[in-house]
């Protein structure tokens, strides 16, 4: 292994090692970029990484535009839009978390124990909801006030920082917060209620992040752009692999989260073939729109590049 | 109304312990007296004025009133070397303050204090802020606010030694009008022999520290008097027997004895 | 006079800029752009609206936050006991970030405006009663001195004597309570993403409108000089 590493950094190919800056959350929707870090799927492809901590991939979107960082898989978002809208130079490339049905839920409104039965009774009932309305998580609400049965919903939004929406829904001044992991996870452990509407039931396959190159990565026929990507999806085939003790080791290093709540923890989809869910991110944008967050309505073409395999 | 002082002594924290300013000074003042008290520089003058005031209380020692009958000890206000006027007021709400502090209602006190000003030749200045007045026109609107505050006592601490000669001659005289058929007893702290011999009905000879009376001297001048006029030769005279008095505190001066208000804030840091 | 100028031409400069593409224009928009949103969203209403929900809460927070900061301050500087008592606390409680405790403050205030106007009060307080202490110890004490040998009384002396003596200090203190009320507050709004001048200034980077962030910072800069109009000189 050692010696094969010898050879492949003695090939031409690592002469031309080339530096990506690239953003590091964090989070459990970054696995992949962890999993590529430390199993050097990155430095195969000769690339090395400058790592960019960030808090939020709000954070990394005008950097990707202007080229001054060059990769992050951030949240599908209006500043995005906008900013490609607006002559910004990146573009979406390939998929991150998509909500996908399946046996757990990623990212969702949790409650003390309101079920989605009973929020689409076609009672008239007033939610007080921790959530950005202009957001993805805005854009669920809105999805499930139109659920059938759900149309005398009354939703009153609430922003807090994370760290008070335990209290808050604990003390009753919340009926439901949108939560992504590990603090499903967390709320779970500690009995404050459970999952009432997962992202997944409101907007199955919705793409909710998405890995994204600057101008710098899709130059010269994509050859930087091809290399970072061989590696993700080479990542993102180990990721798929599941709750193994490799990647639970991997994950809890980059999340610094307790290995027992990671392996509790629902694991966000990430489809291996990484393909992006263009649907979703349209219809998300017509709603982006219809409520004036952005300026225009991307095509499918603006905002994405295809990179050829 | 007459001031008595006795066995009067003030002791304040040094470095070194305790260091006496004042050590058992006895004296009166009789009623309607200009005494003056004259030492050297630091003698601690001004610590017998305080205490008189009311502003610092002695250590040991007492000041009694005899003869007083009033239901509150009678009033002792004093006027400041460095004037003291405040700065964010007017010249007419300077002089009013003392009828203020009294509970004089606002228009017959502002009635008092122009009519002062105008006395003094301050009219036009009633709304001026001391800050843009000369040195000597504040420490003139200072004799106004004392004066017009019409105290039991007045207690005046060098209240001209900052200014030039010509003005403080004016002043000087302007003093004695103010003071003269008044009635009032003043105790008028100074340095200079001159002026003290020509203000006061008798001069009180402090040592230096600690405060100690030296000698007491009724000055031979007639009254009223008049600053510019000139002094009866024996007054010249006792100028040379005060200035020889003194002599032995001029040496005091001159050797480097420790003084204490200033051995503190010398001191290395340790 | 000269300030506008130079502002003037710092506008005229970016405007250039801008137009010629010699600065990103994602995130340094032309001042033109900033200014059409700026009319836009006065004419719509919409910034007043901000405007208005933000000096309310910056009025709810600094009202008590300095008006306990000059008491607190003023009672420090005449009683030296409870300086020497408060003052560790103060120089202790003074940089904490107000800001890092605003989960807890919404959770034991409610989650609503109070938790909001909290850490604006708090951060108000500090400045206020720091100054105001500072500033009645920084009087003349010769002036005490007349003040008492005159025989003023308490109301007197605070009147005559406590209040414009320390006002100069206390008004600077003031001014920087009323500048850290504003950063806190609309770091309060962004957090809690609400309406008022910080909601704006959020959603400007949520839609990567920056036209929208200028423009709000215009608005929160001429807040700024408004009360240091309104403080006097």
């Amino acid at each position: 292994m050692g010696l094969a590493f010898c050879l492949i950094a003695a090939l031409p190919g690592a002469a031309r090692a080339e530096r990506v800056k690239l953003v590091v959350l964090p989070f459990l929707s970054q696995a992949p970029i962890f999993i590529a870090l430390e199993e050097g799927l990155f430095a195969e492809e000769g690339i090395t990484i400058e790592p960019v901590a960030l808090s939020s991939s709000h954070l990394a979107v005008p950097g990707l535009m202007t080229g001054d960082l060059d990769a992050a898989i951030p949240q599908a978002s209006p500043a995005l839009f906008n900013a490609v809208a607006r002559g910004g130079r990146a573009r979406l490339v390939a998929s991150g978390v998509v909500l996908a049905p399946g046996e757990c839920s990623y990212a969702a409104f949790y409650g003390t124990g309101l079920t989605m039965a009973e929020l689409t009774s076609g009672q008239p009932r007033s939610l007080r909801i921790s959530a950005e309305p202009n957001a993805f998580e805005g854009f669920l609400v809105d999805l499930l006030r139109q659920r059938p049965g759900a149309e005398r919903l009354q939703v009153s939004f609430r922003e807090m920082p994370v760290a008070a929406q335990q209290s808050a829904l604990g003390a009753g001044a919340l009926d439901l917060a949108f939560l992504s992991e590990p603090w499903v996870a967390r709320l779970d452990q500690a009995g404050i209620g459970r999952v009432a509407v997962g992202g997944e039931h409101l907007l199955p396959g919705g793409q909710f992040t998405a890995l994204m190159f600057s101008e710098r990565m899709l130059a010269d026929g994509q050859a930087l752009g091809r290399r970072f990507l061989r590696a993700y999806r080479a990542a993102l085939a180990r990721y798929n692999a599941g709750k193994t003790p490799r990647n639970l080791e991997i994950l809890a290093r980059a999340t610094r989260l307790p290995p027992e709540l990671l392996a509790r923890a629902c694991w966000p989809s990430m489809p291996v073939d990484a393909r992006l869910q263009l649907d979703s991110l349209m219809t998300y944008q017509q709603w982006l729109r219809q409520r004036q967050l952005i300026d225009r309505v991307l095509t499918p073409g603006e905002l994405v590049a295809e990179i050829a395999p | 109304m007459r001031i008595a002082l006795s066995g009067l002594r003030l002791d304040y924290p040094g470095a070194a312990g305790p260091v006496r300013a004042v050590d058992g000074l006895d004296l009166e003042v009789a009623p309607g007296e200009f005494l003056g008290l004259i030492g050297p520089s630091g003698c601690g003058k001004s610590s017998v004025l305080a205490m008189l005031a009311g502003l610092r209380a002695p250590s040991a020692g007492s000041i009694d009133f005899p003869g007083w009958t009033g239901r509150r000890p009678p009033r002792r206000l004093m006027a400041f070397q460095d004037h003291g006027l405040l700065p964010w007021l007017s010249l007419l709400d300077n002089v009013a303050f003392g009828l203020e502090a009294q509970g004089v209602s606002r228009a017959a006190r502002q009635a008092r204090a122009r009519e002062m000003l105008c006395r003094l030749g301050l009219a036009d200045f009633a709304a001026t802020r001391p800050d843009q007045l000369s040195g000597g026109m504040r420490q003139r609107a200072a004799l106004a606010r004392l004066f017009v505050a019409e105290a039991e006592a007045m207690l005046l601490d060098e209240p001209f030694c900052a200014l030039d000669a010509q003005t403080r001659m004016l002043l000087q005289q302007e003093l004695l009008d103010l003071w003269s058929g008044t009635g009032r007893s003043v105790v008028y702290v100074t340095h200079d022999i001159e002026e003290a011999l020509l203000l006061c009905d008798r001069v009180v000879v402090l040592s230096a520290r600690p405060c100690r009376v030296i000698a007491e001297i009724t000055v031979p001048f007639a009254r009223p008097r008049r600053i510019l006029g000139r002094p009866p030769p024996e007054v010249t005279e006792l100028r040379w027997r005060i200035w020889e008095m003194l002599a032995p505190a001029r040496h005091t001066d001159v050797v480097p004895a420790p003084a204490p208000e200033v051995a503190p804030a010398m001191a290395p840091a340790a | 006079m000269p300030h506008l100028l130079a502002l003037l031409a710092l506008a005229a400069a970016w405007e250039a800029a801008a137009r010629a593409g010699w600065v990103a224009p994602l995130l340094f928009p032309a001042p033109t752009v900033i200014l059409d949103w700026l009319l836009a969203s006065l004419r719509s209403g919409e910034m007043a609206e901000d405007l208005a929900a933000s000096a309310q809460r910056l009025a709810m927070g600094v009202g008590p936050g300095v008006g306990l900061g000059l008491l607190a301050g003023l009672a420090m500087g005449l009683l030296p006991r409870l300086h020497r008592a408060l003052d560790p606390v103060i120089a202790g409680l003074h940089p904490m970030p107000k800001v890092a405790l605003l989960p807890l403050f919404l959770v034991l205030f409610g989650f609503g405006e109070r938790a909001q106007v909290v850490p604006v009060a708090l951060v108000a307080f500090f400045p206020t009663a720091i100054a105001g202490a500072v500033a009645v110890r920084s009087i003349d004490p010769l002036l005490w001195d007349v003040a008492r040998n005159y025989g003023a009384g308490r109301l007197m002396l605070l009147r005559r004597l406590v209040l414009p003596g320390s006002w100069p200090m206390l008004r600077a203190g003031i001014r920087l309570s009323l500048n850290a009320a504003i950063v806190v507050l609309i770091s309060v709004e962004m957090l809690t993403g609400s309406d008022g001048l910080g909601g704006a200034v959020w959603q400007s980077w949520q839609t990567m409108r920056v036209e929208q962030l200028y423009g709000t910072l215009l608005v929160v800069a001429t807040l700024g000089i408004v009360f240091n109009r309104c403080l006097g000189r």
